[in-house]
C-alpha cells in the first residue's frame, strides 16, 4: 500500500519518495500493463511512461480519491495510447468475433468445483482483445464502468454488453473444462 | 450485475487475479529505475524549487523588484516627455 505521507513527500518532488513509491507499486503496475497490451517489451515500456505520467499528475491528484484507483486509471490511459500509436487499438475497440474461449458448453454440467486459477488465465487469454481489457479493467481491476467506458471511448451501455458476454464466455471455458 | 452463482464465483476468482503479479522480465527494475532517471533529471529539481519555501520568497523578491523597476521607468519617462513638452 501506498501511505497519504509517501504521496505528499512525492509531491514535494522529496529525493527517495518517488523510488519508494516505483518500488512499492511497479509489480502491480507492470501485471496491469501486461494484461493490457500482452507484450512484456511494449508492458515494460508502458509502466516507465505510466510512472513519468504519475510523476507529473501527482501535484494535482486529489487525495481522497484512491491512490491505487488512479494509478490503475493511468496505466490503463497510457496502455491504450501505446496501442493507438503501435496502431493495435483498434483490437480493444472491436469486440472481436474470434476467441478460442467459446467452446460448446454443457448446461448440464455444474459448476461444483473451485475455479481453477490457470485454467481462468487461459480462459481470459482467450477472449478477444475488445471483451478482455473489459474484464481485466473491472473484473480484476475494478475499475468504475463509467472510467472504462471513457477510457476506450464507448458508451457505458457497451461496456456493460462486453462485460455481460466476457463472463458468458468464461464460464463457458471453464464449465467445458470441468 | 451477477445472474447466478457461477458469475459469483467467477468473479470473486477474477478479483484475486488482481494480486497475482505478472512475473517482469528480468532486470526490469534495474531498467524502470535507469528510464525513469533520465526522463525525470530535470522535473525533480524543478518540483523542488517550486515546494520550497526560499523559492517563494525570492519570486516574491524578483516579482516585487521587477515592478517597482517599471514604475521608476515609467514615472522617468513621463517626466521626460513633460520636459520635452515644456
Amino acid at each position: 500500500m501506498v501511505s497519504a505521507e509517501l504521496i505528499e513527500a512525492c509531491r514535494r518532488g522529496d529525493p527517495g519518495a518517488f523510488e519508494e513509491l516505483v518500488e512499492r507499486t511497479r509489480g502491480r503496475v507492470y501485471s496491469l500493463a501486461f494484461r493490457l497490451v500482452r507484450d512484456p517489451h511494449e508492458a515494460e515500456d508502458v509502466s516507465q511512461e505510466a510512472y513519468v505520467r504519475v510523476f507529473r499528475g501527482l501535484p494535482g491528484f486529489r487525495q481522497e480519491a484512491r491512490f491505487e484507483t488512479w494509478l490503475h486509471r493511468v496505466v490503463t490511459n497510457t496502455a491504450f495510447t501505446h496501442l493507438k500509436r503501435r496502431g493495435r487499438f483498434g483490437d480493444v475497440l472491436a469486440e472481436g468475433q474470434v476467441d478460442a474461449a467459446e467452446r460448446v458448453a454443457d448446461p448440464d454440467a455444474p459448476m461444483e468445483q473451485a475455479l481453477d486459477r490457470d485454467e481462468l488465465k487461459r480462459a481470459l487469454d482467450g477472449l478477444s482483445p475488445g471483451l478482455r481489457v473489459v474484464t481485466v479493467l473491472k473484473d480484476v481491476y475494478g475499475l468504475p464502468v463509467r472510467d472504462i467506458a471513457a477510457e476506450i471511448g464507448i458508451s457505458e451501455a457497451a461496456v456493460k454488453v462486453r462485460l455481460h458476454r466476457a463472463r458468458k464466455k468464461l464460464k463457458e471455458a471453464l464449465w467445458t473444462k470441468s | 450485475m451477477f445472474e447466478d452463482v457461477g458469475d459469483v464465483e467467477l468473479a470473486a476468482a477474477l478479483s484475486a487475479l488482481r494480486a497475482e503479479e505478472v512475473p517482469a522480465p528480468d532486470g526490469f527494475a534495474g531498467r524502470l529505475a535507469a528510464g525513469l532517471t533520465r526522463e525525470l533529471r530535470w522535473r525533480r529539481p524543478v518540483r523542488r524549487a517550486v515546494h520550497d519555501p526560499r523559492t517563494r520568497y525570492a519570486a516574491l523578491s524578483l516579482g516585487g523588484a521587477i515592478l517597482g523597476a517599471a514604475a521608476v521607468a515609467l514615472l522617468w519617462r513621463r517626466n521626460v516627455r513633460r520636459q520635452a513638452v515644456a
